[in-house]
């Protein structure tokens, strides 16, 4: 008699493991995308960024001229024939310049947004999921980081750092960032966490792991993700600002943030103003393309989810 | 004989969905006399709530009359500007509703909501008004009526306030007292307390009820008429009494077998089969034949006629006959 | 409500004290010595580096220097700069502008957003709306200084209608452009906020109630609607009010403009640390306390919160 009841519950547990709850993967969710794909802006928004990252990944399929191939005499001088984007201050091809500028932004944009995307699903799963001691720890950690203006406190704290890097932007931005998306992260966790599958699993004795694994996060995941498609653009953007203020990469690196700062500097670019307008045409498109991929994504999983 | 204090005759009304125009109510008639309690009795869909909202011109957009009357104290009110229904919104004819908490304006104070009635329609003090407002609590028995007028709707039980919306209605001393589902969102205890205060008022100040419900045991505790309504037409129409004890209408007996009693004793509840047809889904003919025992082929094809059993008790079905000899069995396959 | 107050303030000391503790962190336990990074590439005499070093107590250990730290600045002392010059002095001079800006481009956002918000959640579904989603979206993804520098360009260089430097032309003139630019960067939240909240307002049930009540639509859109739409929208006004007055360094940057912002930009480009540190820590504190001040608002417009 024990031993058959043991067995049922055991026969249960293995159910509750592999399907108890209605997830979410599957049909509506790739149902939604494909609605998102019929959208013009977000069709025109993908293309958008995929040039970039093609831009950044092979620079040689927009472009064979060298970018550090310059000649003073150029210096400034605007659009042209064979240069699409006329000449930079040194002299040196323009358009080759910020098609290779294309990778650092996207890099700094995708690094920080990733960055946070993990530490915000790591921090916001254990905290809402586990409450007590950890999400107090947690919450607090990120009260301090809201209460603190963003820019001001990553430019006092690059302006330290004297080799900056790539990832010395990513950690400033990441330190600084990650508590806005985990609040809402662990939001989400806490909703699906009510719910009545989850609290079947875990009387049927399922292990913590697992039932994140298995039930919490897949629903909770979706807005996070359009949070950092969100973020990607905003990670560009920061990277640019700094630029513009002094405590952005160092050159010789490349990237459209530099381009800009050294555009802005001196009214550079009010006597050439394409110096200007190339790179910050490209930092604009893509965050727009970024936040109407992530708008377009927000609004397509928020009808289905009703 | 005095005239019935509401007359609705032949309302048609229609609404647009998706493009589609939907016959929301139809062929509705009903009379009302001052004093009396009517009860709309229906399922979701039937039509019931838009019924109310139809006789205060308060339909919501996409939905419109397009012909019949509303007859109040003898005054046409379909096509009447939306001026002069304002005058008699709050003030002859007045409106209650389901859930109380999302009925009420949360940031602003109970007794403000009162006495803006009044400032609405009469150019009174705001002091005049507030003294009218506590009278009104106190008449629905909120108990420290004039500390509780300055607490917000938040701070208030379900219960009281519910009476509070209650009392907000009747301050102006309305002819006509509307509740769409006054008690379905209230416990049982609560139900019974606030049905019993609507009929005091009632008789207190002779005022007409319509009281709109699916819940029959509402109907038999304060009804003194009952309407049934299925898919936006009339099915059944009498005093309660003869609705109760002898229904001539399948949907009638249905929805009376269903109720639990002592007599269902360890059997299954008997129910009534399927599902009222959604407005874009109507069955042709009698809406209500595939789902009843007694239909044949004349209800696919045709709309029942009237039938009049006596001045108050009417149906509409085609075998009437047959619907009042038999009992809730029939309806339940 | 003084429980609700009570909770602020207390909230906000844990928050005071663990964000300078982050910054000074960061700024002082850097690897190397935070006395030349201070100042950058800038040679400094062995005189000065101890000067600094005292001024900072950076023979003590880490968490004596920073309670020194924190004491002196709730003191009002932050500090001196390089040349001697203390760094509160260039704080007071520079704070009018700041505020001055601040409070113009709230006022301009205020109407930019609530106009346009109300609009499209007047017309839910109609060209107002679409519209007003366009700009949301078009501000809300077009980084600010590319704003500036268009609007720089535009009407200030092409156009010479409005100066885009510095403070010659005084007030308001040499305020407009930058004003203009923080407002249309921060108004498409707003606008998008309320129209969302117009929009749901306009259908919930006591806006039903009050039709029911005989109420002509003008007062059930400014007694009933609006006053309850104005709800979360005044909540956001007050993060924004706050954000705002945490300097814009950016856009004081650009403009050239005197004020918090400016002069930490001025600090950086100059190299001077210290300065940097201390424009950077008054503009933490200030952000906090306005928060918090404005926090303490929100019982009299929200009579939930007041008796919660």
């Amino acid at each position: 008699m024990l031993d058959q009841t043991q067995s049922a519950i055991a026969t249960d547990r293995t159910a509750a493991t592999r399907r108890v709850a209605p997830t979410k993967r599957g049909n509506p969710t790739l149902r939604a995308l494909r609605a998102a794909w019929r959208r013009p802006t977000f069709l025109v928004a993908a293309v958008i960024i995929i040039t970039t990252c093609l831009m950044a990944l092979v620079p040689a399929l927009f472009t064979s001229t060298d970018p550090q191939d310059c000649t003073l005499s150029n210096s400034r001088k605007g659009v042209s024939a064979g240069h699409p984007m006329g000449y930079d201050m040194q002299g040196c091809d323009y358009f080759s310049n910020v098609v290779h500028g294309a990778r650092t932004s996207m890099e700094v944009g995708v690094l920080t947004a990733l960055f946070i995307f993990i530490v915000a699903l790591i921090t916001g799963s254990l905290a809402g999921y586990f409450g007590g001691i950890v999400d107090s720890v947690v919450s607090r950690l990120a009260d301090v980081l809201l209460g603190m203006p963003v820019m001001v406190a990553s430019l006092v704290v690059l302006y330290q750092f004297r080799e900056r890097t790539i990832w010395t932007i990513v950690f400033v931005l990441v330190l600084f960032g990650w508590a806005g998306t985990m609040r809402y992260m662990r939001g989400s966790v806490l909703q699906v966490k009510n719910n009545e599958y989850v609290q079947a699993a875990r009387v049927l004795g399922v292990s913590s792991l697992t039932i994140l694994r298995r039930h919490v996060l897949p629903n909770a995941i979706m807005p996070l993700i359009v949070m950092t498609t969100l973020g990607v653009g905003a990670g560009m953007t920061a990277e640019a600002g700094f630029a513009i203020l002094g405590v952005g990469l160092k050159l010789p690196a490349y990237s459209w943030g530099l381009q800009i700062a050294q555009a802005s500097r001196d009214g550079n670019w009010q006597l050439a103003p394409h110096l200007m307008l190339f790179p910050a045409l490209m930092l604009g498109l893509c965050t727009l393309a970024f936040v109407v991929i992530g708008e377009t994504l927000r609004d397509v999983l928020d009808v289905r989810s009703r | 004989m005095t005239l019935p204090l509401l007359q609705i005759r032949d309302l048609h009304i229609r609404f647009q969905k998706d493009g589609a125009q939907l016959d929301a109510i139809s062929d509705l008639s009903l009379d009302i006399e001052r004093g009396s309690t009517t009860v709309v009795l229906g399922e979701s869909g039937s039509g019931k709530s838009l019924t109310a909202k139809a006789v205060m011109g308060l339909l919501p957009p996409g939905a419109e009359v397009v012909s019949g009357s509303v007859r109040f104290d003898g005054r046409e009110l379909v096509g009447l500007a939306d001026r002069e229904l304002r005058r008699l919104r709050g003030d002859a004819i007045a409106m209650i509703f389901q859930d109380a908490l999302t009925a009420l304006n949360p940031v602003t104070p109970i007794g403000n909501q009162i006495a803006e009635v009044h400032r609405i329609h009469e150019r009174i003090s705001k002091r005049e008004a507030w003294s009218r407002a506590v009278a009104s609590l106190d008449a629905v028995r909120i108990p420290d009526a004039a500390r509780r007028a300055k607490d917000y709707p938040f701070q208030f039980s379900g219960g009281m306030r519910q009476r509070a919306m209650i009392a907000m209605a009747i301050t102006r001393n309305p002819d006509l007292l509307i509740a769409d589902e006054p008690t379905t969102a209230l416990d049982v205890t609560v139900q019974a307390q606030i049905l019993e205060l609507l009929d005091d008022l009632r008789a207190e100040r002779n005022l007409a009820l319509l009281l709109i419900t699916h819940d029959i045991g509402v109907a038999a505790q304060s009804a003194d008429n009952a309407v049934v309504m299925y898919a936006g037409r009339l099915a059944e129409r009498g005093t309660i009494g003869e609705i109760l004890d002898e229904p001539a209408h399948p949907y009638t007996s249905g929805l009376l077998g269903s109720v639990p009693g002592p007599e269902h004793r360890g059997r299954d509840l008997p129910t009534i089969q399927g599902a009222p047809p959604s407005l874009d889904d109507l069955p042709g003919g009698c809406a209500f034949h595939p789902r009843c025992a007694l239909a044949t082929d004349v209800c696919r094809d045709r709309l029942p006629a009237r039938t009049d059993f006596t001045t108050t008790h009417t149906t509409w079905c085609h075998h009437a006959e047959e619907a009042l000899d038999g009992q809730p069995a029939a309806a339940t396959v | 409500m003084t429980r609700y107050a009570l909770r602020r303030v207390g909230f906000m000391i844990p928050t005071l004290i663990g964000s300078t503790f982050l910054v000074y962190l960061l700024v002082f336990l850097i690897p190397g010595d935070p006395v030349l990074a201070l100042a950058g590439t800038k040679r400094v005499s062995p005189a000065t580096a101890e000067a600094i070093r005292n001024q900072y107590n950076l023979n003590d250990p880490f968490v004596v220097q920073y309670v020194k730290y924190l004491g002196n600045v709730l003191h009002g002392d932050f500090g001196t700069d390089f040349n001697g010059n203390s760094v509160i002095s260039t704080i007071g001079t520079a704070l009018p502008y700041t505020v001055a800006l601040a409070l113009t481009a709230f006022a301009l956002k205020l109407v930019i957003g609530l106009l346009l918000g109300a609009w499209a959640g007047l017309r839910p579904g109609r060209t107002a709306d679409h519209a007003n989603l366009a700009f949301t979206i078009l501000f809300l993804a077009v980084p600010g200084f590319l704003v500036a520098y268009l609007v720089q360009y535009v009407l200030g260089i092409r156009l010479h209608l409005l100066p885009i430097s510095g403070v010659r032309h005084g007030y308001p003139v040499a305020f407009v452009l930058p004003a203009l630019v923080l407002a249309l960067e921060t108004a498409s939240p707003l606008a998008r906020l309320t129209r969302n909240s117009l929009h749901e307002v306009l259908r919930s049930d006591y806006v039903q109630t009050a039709r029911a009540k005989g109420a002509s639509p003008s007062r059930v859109l400014w007694r009933h609607a609006l006053r309850n739409a104005f709800v979360p929208i005044v909540t956001y006004l007050g993060l924004s009010m706050a954000s705002l007055l945490g300097g814009s360094v950016l856009v004081e940057y650009i403009f050239n403009l005197p004020g918090l912002g400016g002069s930490l930009a001025q600090a950086i480009q100059s190299q001077e640390g210290p300065v940097v540190v201390g424009i950077s820590v008054f503009l933490l504190l200030f952000y906090l306390v306005s928060a918090l001040l404005i926090d303490l608002l929100y019982p009299v417009i929200d009579p939930r919160v007041r008796h919660a």
